[in-house]
């Protein structure tokens, strides 16, 4: 987590601390809180809980359709996977210490007070109080420590290396000591990143196990699980003792229909109130439907990338080459056809939905140009003023047709190449590998990635020669990525992610295109009636509109 | 009093790829038959006396047509009927035992239900009426423990007491004529002469008519009162048993007769030279012509007309005429 | 008899061990299925933990021994997609396969036979073209593209009927009270993925009534019955019906278990929640537990109706019947 305010007001506060030494409530203060940690803290922006005292009854049924099928795995925190998906049950089944919330990027929600040493080396919470599972037992530190103990899923492997020992100072209070500064545990503790902070009944989990886990979780969430068919569809019902407020659906039901034709006949017909991913040809008739609304849902940002640019006989290796693909590319043609012109045309390949983001729309890095001349241009000062073949385009599966018009786009000013289009899973399987995905220095990869943990997330994937998936790797951004490794102090941290940033786009090592929206189409049983629907998607730089027990609809007949 | 059964220069011409070929399977053929009369109708496969059985209950496939000719069963024209008409005719007035009896049956059903169906439909006999008649009917073909065997189905009996149960479906309807069609060619030769006996039997005990197809000369000459010798679609020679036998007046009769293989010599055996007839590309005048020891200048040009003989004989030949204008 | 029964029940068995390696082996020619779950960006740990949990950390004859010996313990491993072992999603998701596969058969056979007879009573004639028609179009529309028109006709425009999944009522292994009330219920949900599904079959149901009818209308016992003189629906209703009906049925038993196993483009199109769908999902996603399991059931059923068809046969012939 990054603070919005600078270095300078840490150390006035330092200061103001060291001065103030018996009174050292004063400074950890919010609310009245006793703090648990000595010394001095990291100021740390994380929302206050917004508690709703019960409104009436839930009612209602939710029906909500999922683009892939559903894996009984995502019910189980202790697994998390890297990717967003996840969160959605996330959010109906369990909860988090702090997650993002419309309150914030981080809130508070088991834990009502967070403090993280100055020298990242331990990081306290304190729960509140009386809070328990779906089966009436009560929700204490030692099911964090369980959960932290036990954790399998994404970053597993960070936190237990950092972690020194876990404290439990009693039941509502847990103290993390780490090894050495873990400059990042809060972001990473976020519900958003991984699935750590996402608590876990110990009791029951022992009893069941990790199969009968799955096959029917327990958490601390607004929902309860009551059945699924595995892979298909799964149930829930409102938890009315949620600490928070009564979830407004009593019913949600999330099912995983992959066609996106079949989820707007769904939505049509009203067997459906929530499909996620309509975009493509369905977009317009969405669009079209008066019974339909939709929300344009941003999430990340189509780019570019030239696995295997930096040896020397690839036709990327020269820098103009990239630029001269840069801009051939016709992105408000593309934005109109592919999205009906909701997407934005967009400067930076990582998404303003993360903080420590440039803003690709002018304000940090350029708007994109489109100048065939210019390209044409550019491309004659280097060794092929003709143009040239290269041999794979490789777009982001399904979308096949974009690709096509970016082929198009190239090859009017003389860059050729073939469209191969690829299954799903052998896609993400070869963006694993990274470069070694890709043989061959003369393919040109089209992708999005809309992961949580901010840009220097993704820039640690892609962008790091160390990294499995690593397409980029280049002296000075490893140079520049060691420092920030190795900084303990946030503001120099993030001045360097920037510098990374910039050197990418204007290197054109990643070549954005344009700002895509992820579209999703809501049916008419949804309450509000009208555009009201927009506050479901408040929650910042989540591309699932979480959380759940704010969603009202129309009582069943 | 007309004839039980008298068919009247019957033709009927199967019609082939769209009507430009013509196979006239039956080609002017005519007989009487009464009472109790048994008459053998001879001839080489393909000669049309399958054809002929079918057309008298008109039962002739879809392609094939009666061109002309009269039937009539006990004066009434069976021709100008409707095939709701002839049902009533078909196993109630005129039987059909046919010639293969292990396709005879029907797999499914139970040699009760078999025998039972022309009671039932024809004489509307019912419940124990019916399964009385049904035990006597297989009784009266010497099936053993009829009672017990009522029940089996087909596959559960030897090809000879199918044949016999064959027979006593026909007879169940209680008709006055019987067509029997090659019924013995499909049996061993020892149960042939117990099923020929047995169909003598139940000829003299019923008084039913019976035409007797076949294509061997022994059985015509131990069943049959009269024989008709078909040739190419025509009966070419009509006769008692005895003056068939002892005077055959048609070549190809005098031919089949030498064909029979005699016992005792070790002479090559006789084989009628030539080829049966392609019935949809007839030689001119004479059918038998081509084949003809006989044959005459008259007989390449013109077909011979029935020659009504002094003995009750009729014959399709110019050799009659011949001798007798020769004979003076 | 019982040498018989012993040794068609070891080819039986032979059959079924052959189709499970083949499909071990082939299934891993798909490609590296730990890439699925590790996301881009995946720590090395995470994946091995996965590649570890899935066993595929082993050698692969290893590999292939414990598949085998689970399986004869009844285990068929865990789905990589779905984290559940593939024997509980998979028979959790029979009945539903089972329901429609039947319904479908229902449709084919109502469709087909009686097109079929009418084909055959009255040949070359304009309904037996009519009914070679509509066998023709049967047989050359794909599945998916009745099934489409049926949700766009039926679904969208009209109304009439719920174009997602099979509806709420579910088949209970272990509760006996859901069982007969599963069959029944949701029979909207069941009409169109039922329809497209039996649509295809109804045509070869047609053509194998007409050509099994028309050889029973030509054969000798038929003759007879006509001489009978019983009266004409009676050949047909009571005689020719019976006995073209078994090669007809003898037909279809396998295409109930096609039917069963194989729509697997009809649920995926409906989200019918069958065994055709975890079959789609599991090639899609290089889910090997889970397509090996689902050929395996499906092999293992087709295997056993052969068998017991085999074993009827040789009940039926007295030949092997009376042997030893």
């Amino acid at each position: 987590m990054t603070r919005r305010t600078g270095i300078k007001e840490l150390l006035a506060l330092i200061a103001a601390l060291a001065l103030v030494a018996a009174a050292g409530e004063a400074a950890a203060q919010k609310g009245g809180q006793t703090p648990i940690l000595s010394g001095p803290l990291v100021k740390l922006d994380i929302k206050e809980a917004q508690i709703e005292t019960a409104k009436g009854k839930p009612k209602g049924t939710f029906r909500i359709a999922q683009h892939f099928a559903l894996d009984p795995g995502w019910l189980d925190p202790l697994e998390h996977i890297f990717a967003l998906t996840m969160q959605t049950y996330d959010y109906l089944v369990h909860d988090a210490l702090i997650k993002p919330m419309p309150q914030g990027e981080a809130t508070y929600s088991l834990a009502e007070h967070a403090e993280l040493a100055a020298d990242f080396r331990r990081a306290a919470f304190r729960l509140r109080p009386g809070l328990k599972f779906h089966d009436g037992q009560p929700l204490s530190t030692a099911d964090v420590k369980w959960t932290y103990e036990n954790y399998k899923g994404a970053h597993a492997k960070l936190f237990r290396d950092k972690l020194e020992h876990i404290q439990i100072v009693d039941d509502r209070t847990i103290v993390f000591h780490f090894k050495e500064p873990f400059l990042e545990f809060m972001d990473l503790y976020n519900g958003a990143v991984s699935g750590i902070g996402w608590i876990v009944p110990k009791h029951y989990y022992e009893k069941v196990g990790r199969d009968g886990f799955k096959a029917k979780p327990i958490g601390a969430g607004p929902y309860k699980f009551v059945s699924q068919q595995a892979g298909v569809q799964m149930d829930f019902e409102a938890w009315e003792e949620y600490w928070r407020r009564t979830p407004a659906a009593k019913t949600i039901v999330v099912k995983g229909i992959r066609d996106n034709a079949a989820r707007l006949a769904g939505l049509q017909t009203g067997e459906l109130d929530l499909a996620f991913g309509m975009t493509g040809k369905v977009l317009p008739q969405v669009m079209a439907d008066k019974n339909l609304r939709w929300v344009p849902n941003f999430t990340s940002v189509w780019h570019l990338a030239f696995p295997g640019y930096n040896e020397p006989d690839s036709p990327f290796h020269d820098k103009r080459v990239r630029q001269a693909v840069s801009l051939a590319i016709n992105r408000e043609f593309l934005v109109r056809q592919e999205t009906q012109g909701v997407g934005k045309v967009w400067g930076n390949w990582i998404s303003p939905e993360n903080r420590d983001a440039l803003k690709g729309d002018g304000k940090d890095l350029p708007l994109p140009e489109h100048n065939i001349a210019k390209a044409k241009q550019v491309l004659a000062q280097t060794k092929f003023p003709n143009g040239f073949e290269f041999e794979w385009f490789v777009p982001f599966v399904p979308y096949f047709d974009m690709g096509e018009r970016i082929l198009t786009d190239l090859r009017a000013v003389g860059i050729r190449g073939k469209l191969q289009s690829l299954e799903g899973p052998a896609f993400r399987a070869k963006m694993g590998q990274g470069r070694k995905g890709f043989p061959g220095n003369r393919t040109i990869v089209q992708n999005i990635d809309p992961r949580p943990g901010g840009a220097k997330a993704t820039i640690g994937v892609y962008a790091v020669c160390g990294s499995p998936a690593s397409i980029v790797c280049e002296p000075q951004i490893e140079e520049l990525w060691t420092k920030h490794e190795a900084s303990k102090n946030l503001d120099e941290r993030d001045r360097l992610n920037k510098a990374i940033q910039k050197i990418l786009v204007e290197e054109y090592y990643m070549v954005p295109i344009y700002w895509n929206p992820f579209v999703h189409a809501i049916g008419p049983r949804v309450l509000p009636e009208g555009k009201g629907i927009e506050r479901y998607y408040d929650t910042l730089h989540a591309p699932y509109p979480w959380p759940w027990e704010v969603w009202e609809v129309r009582a069943d007949r | 009093m007309p004839p039980l059964l008298r068919v009247d220069d019957l033709r009927a011409y199967y019609f082939g790829f769209r009507g430009t070929r013509v196979v006239k399977a039956i080609d002017g053929v005519s007989f009487s038959l009464e009472a109790g009369e048994t008459f053998g109708l001879v001839g080489e496969s393909g000669c049309g006396k399958t054809s002929t059985c079918h057309a008298i209950v008109r039962l002739l496939p879809p392609s094939a047509r009666i061109v002309s000719g009269r039937i009539e069963l006990e004066g009434e024209d069976l021709l100008g009927k409707s095939q709701t008409e002839m049902r009533q005719i078909r196993g109630r007035r005129i039987a059909t035992i046919l010639q293969d009896p292990m396709a005879s049956l029907d797999p499914l059903f139970s040699i009760y239900d078999q025998v039972a169906e022309p009671a039932y439909y024809h004489r509307a006999f019912r419940g124990r009426r019916l399964r009385q008649r049904v035990k006597e009917l297989l009784s009266a073909v010497r099936i053993p423990s009829p009672e017990r065997r009522m029940k089996d189905l087909p596959h559960q009996m030897s090809g000879g007491m199918r044949q016999r149960i064959v027979g006593a479906i026909a007879l169940a309807g209680g008709p006055q004529v019987i067509i029997a069609d090659e019924p013995t060619t499909n049996l061993d030769v020892t149960i042939q002469l117990q099923y020929l006996n047995l169909l003598k039997d139940l000829q003299r005990a019923s008084g039913v008519a019976l035409i007797f197809v076949t294509h061997n000369l022994g059985i015509v000459a131990k069943m049959c009162d009269k024989v008709g010798v078909m040739y190419a679609g025509k009966i070419v020679e009509m006769q008692s048993v005895r003056g068939l036998f002892y005077n055959p007046r048609h070549p190809y009769t005098r031919a089949l007769l030498d064909s029979i293989p005699k016992l005792g010599t070790k002479d090559p055996l006789y084989v009628i030279p030539g080829q049966p007839p392609d019935l949809s590309r007839l030689p001119a005048g004479c059918s038998f012509q081509p084949r003809c020891q006989s044959a005459m200048e008259r007989c390449r040009v013109e077909e011979p007309s029935e020659q009504h003989l002094d003995d009750a004989a009729t014959t399709r030949c110019w050799l009659p005429l011949h001798e007798a204008t020769t004979r003076g | 008899m019982r040498k018989y029964v012993l040794l068609r029940g070891f080819y039986s068995l032979v059959t079924l061990w052959l189709l499970v390696t083949i499909i071990f082996a082939m299934v891993r020619l798909t490609g590296d299925p730990v890439a699925m779950k590790g996301e881009i960006g995946a720590d090395a740990t995470y994946l091995e933990r996965i590649k570890h949990d899935w066993g595929l950390d082993q050698p692969v004859y290893w590999q292939y021994t414990g598949f085998i010996g689970n399986l004869l313990k009844g285990d068929f491993g865990h789905s990589f997609e779905k984290s559940l072992p593939v024997r509980d999603i998979y028979f959790e998701r029979l009945p539903n396969s089972l329901k429609l596969g039947f319904a479908a058969f229902v449709i084919s056979l109502a469709l087909g036979v009686p097109f079929g007879m009418l084909s055959a009573l009255k040949v070359n004639t304009w309904w037996d073209n009519a009914g070679k028609m509509i066998a023709l179009l049967g047989l050359s529309m794909p599945g998916f593209f009745v099934g489409l028109v049926l949700i766009i006709i039926f679904g969208v425009q009209l109304g009439w009927l719920p174009v997602l999944g099979k509806g709420s009522s579910a088949f209970v292994w272990s509760n006996p009270a859901t069982w007969a009330p599963f069959w029944f219920r949701d029979w909207p949900h069941l009409a169109m993925p039922a329809f497209a599904l039996g649509w295809y079959f109804s045509g070869a149901m047609l053509r194998i009534t007409r050509s099994g009818m028309l050889d029973v209308l030509g054969s000798d016992y038929i003759k007879l019955v006509r001489l009978k003189g019983v009266p004409e629906r009676m050949v047909v209703a009571k005689h020719a019906l019976k006995n073209s009906l078994i090669p007809v049925l003898t037909f279809a038993g396998l295409n109930l278990l096609i039917m069963v196993n194989v729509a697997v483009v009809i649920e995926v199109i409906f989200n019918w929640p069958g065994v055709g769908q975890l079959l789609y999902d599991g090639l899609s996603n290089r889910d090997f537990p889970m397509v090996q399991g689902v050929v395996l059931m499906s092999g293992l059923m087709i295997v056993m109706l052969n068998f017991v068809i085999d074993v009827l046969y040789g009940y039926v012939d007295p030949r092997i019947r009376l042997s030893r």
